[in-house]
């Protein structure tokens, strides 16, 4: 199955792939000064449906952001828009660090994913009682195959930090050429069929300083929406995941 | 009888956010003379964007680089000057030593600062010709002996935000510049400041609170010329009944004062009046 892709299409996995590492690749840069990596954030990922289980990317559940600048695999090569000298528009080449691959499909193992993530980001609001509260993102092609997350994902948004409750975000990916769902509200939400509703009641809404960064990005919000995007497309992944890492970026400045 | 040449009295302070050692101010400042012996002076702030690399490297650089005919220079001229800096900054050298990740960044997203340069020459009828030039949120505040006021680039305190204008290391063939002119006289302030600092004098002035930017200016001009020099703006950071609060951040702030004569004494004596004249002000506003 692939996604569409400006300049070709991708397999969903590779999509997802690709999503992440542009985002541990942003937030790395964001965080580095001449002296080294502040160490602003902790980042957990995890791949769940190899083998049926969930596996962390990483040797630790949770690794510094100023610790994942070291761990990664290999560089590609992709080509971009840059200005030359002259303000025009010309072709380089950019580099992306990889720190996860494309993993195999397999089942579906939603809930022990988010039973995992649960485990971890309470024991890291515990040492961490004052920070911005932890941001729990899903890159999901299907429905979970085990039971469903509903309660979990509910216990996770009820573990909160002086600065507020943790926020659930959920992407689904989708071969099919229709318009994705971004963000909804509950007026939109209203006539969501099975799968689309239980992702959309699994997902937080999006705080204030979100809804302005989806805006600022041409996304159609309602002051309710969600952090929820259905039959995402490349874009609407990409842009997915800046926004829910967004504010978390800006606070750090 | 107003002499007909004004001297200029300036100083400069600058304090790193709490909780930053100094060599973490990311905040560059320089005054500057005319190198003909000219009674003209050059004031320069730059804040470096904490969010990019090697900012405070940069901030030093502009000010460094800037000259008094800048403001004159029309847009092209002064992209111009900034492609001639662009072009001598080099901070990663001819090392490979640094991590990929620094020079990823570096090469991707370049240094920026804000840059406010402002040029003061006195004339021979006793007033002076501000122009400035500016990029950002680095204010010049003229303060008139009349006790009104002018802002450059920003006259609201409500105007500031998280996104300013900046110049970058990397080419910008679109930069585009705000600029201003003012006349300065005997009596007249010049300030100009940093964003935290601008904002705090402004929310001062837009509050009818005056008086407590006169009081800081005082207290900077009194304060003994050692660490502790620039104390006064950091106690601008302690919540203190209405007073309003400077938001935590590196802050500069130079004053440009002219007297009729090269002394201290003159200018201070102008910080005096305005200060009495503020509190006078205040006392009947409050009966």
């Amino acid at each position: 199955m692939r996604l569409r892709l400006a300049g070709g299409e991708v397999r969903k996995k590779h999509a997802a792939a690709y999503a992440v590492n542009r985002l541990l690749h942003n937030t790395l840069v964001r965080c580095t000064k001449e002296d080294g990596v502040r160490p602003y954030f902790d980042v957990g990922v995890f791949g769940y449906g190899l083998d049926g289980g969930v596996q962390s990317v990483f040797e630790r559940d949770l690794l510094s952001i100023a610790e994942i600048a070291d761990r990664v695999k290999r560089v590609e090569k992709r080509p971009r828009q840059v200005p030359g000298k002259d303000g025009e528009m010309m072709t380089d080449s950019s580099q992306l660090p990889i720190w996860l691959e494309a993993l195999a499909d397999g089942k579906t193992v939603m809930n022990a994913a988010f039973e995992r993530a649960l485990l971890v980001l309470s024991e890291w609001i515990s040492r961490h009682p004052d920070c911005f509260p932890p941001v729990v993102i899903n890159i999901t092609d299907g429905g979970f195959t085990d039971r469903s997350p509903l309660r979990t994902v509910t216990a996770i948004q009820q573990q909160s930090t002086d600065d507020g409750p943790a926020l659930v975000f959920n992407c689904h990916l989708s071969e099919k050429i229709v318009p994705p769902v971004t963000f909804p509200g509950d007026c939109q939400a209203a006539d969501f069929q099975k799968r689309m509703r239980q992702g959309y009641r699994m997902s937080s809404r999006l705080p204030a300083l979100m809804l302005r960064h989806a805006a600022a990005k041409g996304y159609a919000i309602e002051p309710d929406a969600r952090g929820y995007v259905f039959n995402a497309d490349f874009v609407a992944l990409i842009d997915f995941v800046e926004i829910g890492t967004r504010v978390i970026q800006d606070r750090m400045e | 009888m107003t002499p007909s040449v004004l001297h200029l009295v300036c100083q400069a302070w600058s304090v790193p956010k709490a909780g930053s050692a100094p060599e973490e101010n990311e905040d560059a400042f320089r005054i500057g003379r005319s190198d003909d012996g000219g009674a003209g002076v050059l004031l320069c702030v730059a804040d470096g964007a904490t969010e990019a690399i090697y900012s405070r490297r940069w901030a030093r650089t502009l000010v460094a680089a800037a000259e008094p005919r800048w403001p004159e220079l029309d847009d092209g001229a002064l992209r111009a000057e900034l492609d001639r800096v662009r072009a001598g900054f080099s901070p990663l050298g001819e090392s490979m030593e640094h991590p990929w990740y620094v020079r990823d960044k570096f090469l991707a997203q370049g240094s920026q600062s804000t840059l406010l340069v402002v040029g003061v020459e006195p004339g021979a009828d006793g007033r002076s010709t501000v122009r400035a030039v500016a990029v950002g949120d680095g204010c010049a505040l003229l303060l008139k002996a009349d006790g009104t006021w002018r802002g450059f680039p920003i006259e609201a305190s409500g105007a500031f935000g998280s996104s300013p204008d900046l110049v970058r290391s990397l080419p910008q063939p679109d930069l585009a510049f705000a600029r201003w002119r003012a006349e300065m006289e005997l009596g007249d302030v010049l300030l100009a400041a940093t964003d935290a600092v601008a904002g705090w004098a402004l929310e001062c002035v837009e509050r009818g609170r005056v008086e407590l930017l006169w009081e800081l200016l005082l207290a900077l001009f009194d304060a003994p010329a050692d660490a502790c020099a620039s104390q006064p703006l950091v106690a601008l950071r302690q919540a203190c009944g209405s007073r309003p609060r400077m938001r935590n951040d590196d802050a500069t702030l130079i004053g440009c004062i002219p007297t009729p004569a090269d002394e201290r004494i003159e200018a201070r004596r102008t910080l005096v009046k305005h200060l009495e004249g503020s509190r006078k002000s205040l006392d009947r506003r409050e009966e």
